[in-house]
């Protein structure tokens, strides 16, 4: 029982690496008018309104308590590229991001961290009379982890496989359903597969190049998945998730407001550091401002929080600059 | 060593001759914006240039006149996308422990790049990257900070800003201590900058206490700062008056908190395209019942060309 369980603890940190890679910031239904942030269901893309090339660059530190003491410090520093075109009707989008988190080990203790991670993905859209888009898309995911003593530099590889569709209704309503296929390698577990169900619905007022607003919400669920020990590689399991995720975005004499923020539950029964856990739970985040002119240079800032809580407690916030050309 | 740290910006502060704005630029272009947004709002593009001397007065130490440090700044906007370049020779500083009432000699440098764009007239977004390097005997900090910031014209005259810093400082053993700083002012400016101009500006800044991850190494103090600043432009001549208050938290076995306030007067005089300023001040830095004065002098020079 105890082996199970301790492989319980050990899987659980790769359902977190997806969000610590790259925060569900992405737009499910519709894409943020920050044309450098990311869709996470590619048939967003196809709403996209003019084609833009952008780089950023983040930098962050936190800190980790347990029971009452802070345990660790982290720094870390990413960058992201983000490059979204059309094609007559087919919009493509692509977008790659890097973190390197550093952290100064004091003990060895339980509890998820990841050193670093490499995200890559590309979309494709197909938009049809200005009332529905259908898309494709492919995620990958490379990822260093830590999660105990014992497994304390662990790889992890997740290839993601989406189809989605959206519509728009009344002229300003979105209505939007992913399907996403996920399959997990990793160093020293067996391998995972499971399903993410992904709906949402956005509301976008306004014209480009007037006064806009926009906010969308939407809901991602996963059932819990487990695969068995063999050989010397350990039990694999991905637990129940629900994540809500809530954006909205004001934008007027091109100068836009963003906030978005993203809340993921997972259910769990592990032991950690001699806690017995139930919950694992992230909120991440996000807050800038950008300048988005009708086409040209395009730059902005966003801050970022993250908290984490399971036996441990995790609170980090970052800074993040942005850089970006929009196309005519 | 540790109260090096600990000191970093104390007497910084009182001496700090770049006197940057928060919201807009100052009417003298040879001096430089703090927040990336404000360079959106410069007239035209510049080159100018400063020096500036300061003495230290304490109760136990003194300094006599010292070069503080020379600068070139370069902004230039051919649309409406402006950059700034800023450059100061390091200089010297002196850190105040006043614990002790001894003073450390330290050299410093302080480079900044700014890149603004100005969008419909009415507002401004901007991006910054600044390095500022202090070397002592005794150890070398390397602090770099980046930054985002905008800023809003409302009504033709008023402008409001808001934005903020992310701070690294680095130590030679590799230890480091990062927080954020929060910046945001409201100004206003009326008249012609070619003829009869008033400008006032009032800006705050705040930042956290923030451990390092070595914790040999005293916290960043928490700190905050008011600024005012007003200018006038009368026709060939220019006015300026500046206050500033800064206060540093007491850390660790400290019971007072380091309070800095300084007055700063100037007077130009532009000829065509040059501007010529003369700048005086003095500050008073204050922990209980201990104090440190410093006065300084700041000439400028900078010529516009649009």
């Amino acid at each position: 029982m105890e082996i199970a369980m301790n492989g319980k603890k050990l899987i659980l940190g790769l359902g977190f690496m997806v969000f610590l890679v790259n925060p569900g910031f992405s737009q499910v239904v519709t894409p943020s008018m920050d044309p450098t942030q990311s869709v996470l269901m590619p048939s967003a893309a196809g709403w996209r309104e003019k084609p833009a090339a952008g780089f950023g660059y983040h930098e962050g530190s936190g800190t980790r308590d347990l029971h009452g003491e802070q345990i660790y410090q982290f720094d870390d520093s990413g960058m992201d590229a983000n490059l979204a075109f059309k094609a007559g009707n087919v919009f493509i989008e692509m977008n790659a991001s890097q973190k390197t988190t550093t952290v100064k080990l004091t003990a060895a203790l339980d509890g998820h961290m990841n050193f670093q991670s490499d995200d890559g993905r590309l979309n494709i859209a197909l938009a049809g009379n200005d009332f529905v888009t259908i898309g494709l898309g492919a995620r990958s995911t490379d990822s260093l982890d830590y999660f105990d003593q014992v497994y304390d530099s662990e790889s992890t590889n997740s290839l993601r496989t989406i189809g989605s569709i959206s519509v728009k209704t009344m002229d300003m309503f979105y209505l939007g359903l992913g399907f996403e296929r996920v399959k997990e390698q990793s160093s020293y577990a067996v391998d995972l597969t499971w399903n993410n169900l992904i709906s949402g619905v956005a509301m976008h007022l306004g014209q480009p190049g007037g006064t806009q607003f926009r906010v969308e919400y939407s809901l991602a669920l996963s059932e819990s998945e487990e695969n068995g020990l063999n050989g010397d590689e350990q039990e694999s399991y991905h637990p129940a998730t629900n994540i809500n995720r809530l954006s909205a975005e004001i934008m007027f004499s091109g100068l836009l407001f963003s906030v978005v923020s993203e809340d993921i539950k997972m259910e769990v029964d592990m032991m950690e550091n001699g806690d017995s856990i139930k919950e694992v739970s992230m909120t991440n985040t996000q807050g800038g401002v950008l300048w988005i002119p009708d086409n040209g240079l395009s730059i902005g800032f966003y801050f970022l929080a993250n908290n984490a809580e399971a036996s441990y407690s995790d609170s980090t916030s970052a800074f993040k600059v942005k850089v970006a050309y929009i196309f005519q | 060593m540790k109260k090096l740290y600990l000191l970093i910006i104390s007497i910084a502060m009182s001496i700090n001759v770049a006197s940057a704005q928060v919201v807009t630029p100052q009417l003298d272009a040879a001096l430089p914006v703090e927040m990336s947004s404000a360079a959106g709002w410069r007239f035209g593009s510049a080159i100018g240039g400063q020096t500036s001397f300061a003495k230290v007065d304490g109760e136990t130490e003194q300094v006599d006149y010292f070069n503080v440090d020379s600068s070139v700044l370069f902004f230039y906007q051919p649309s409406n996308i402006i950059t700034e370049v800023y450059w100061a020779t390091p200089g010297k500083r002196y850190l105040w422990d006043h614990t002790t009432d001894t003073l450390l000699e330290t050299t410093n440098g302080d480079g900044r790049f700014s890149l603004a764009i100005r969008g419909d007239k009415n507002v401004t977004l901007g991006i910054g990257y600044r390095i500022e390097d202090q070397d002592a005997s005794s150890d070398s900090i390397d602090k770099s900070l980046y930054e985002g910031s905008f800023s809003v014209r409302m009504l033709d005259n008023l402008y409001m800003a808001a934005g903020m810093q992310r701070v690294t400082e680095k130590f030679e053993s590799g230890s480091s201590r990062k927080w954020n700083r929060i910046l945001a002012g409201v100004a206003l400016q009326l008249g012609d900058p070619l003829k009869r101009m008033f400008r006032t500006e009032v800006s705050y800044e705040s930042s956290p206490k923030t451990t390092a991850d070595d914790p040999a190494i005293s916290p960043h103090r928490e700190t905050t700062r008011v600024q005012a600043v007003a200018e006038v432009l009368f026709d060939s001549f220019l006015f300026s008056y500046r206050y500033r208050n800064t206060t540093q938290g007491a850390i660790e076995m400290e019971t007072d908190d380091l309070i800095d306030v300084s007055h700063r007067y100037g007077f130009g005089f532009k000829l065509g395209s040059a501007t010529l300023g003369v700048y005086a001040g003095q500050g008073t830095q204050t922990a209980g019942d201990k104090e440190l004065k410093t006065q300084f002098f700041q000439g400028t020079l900078s010529f516009g060309f649009i």
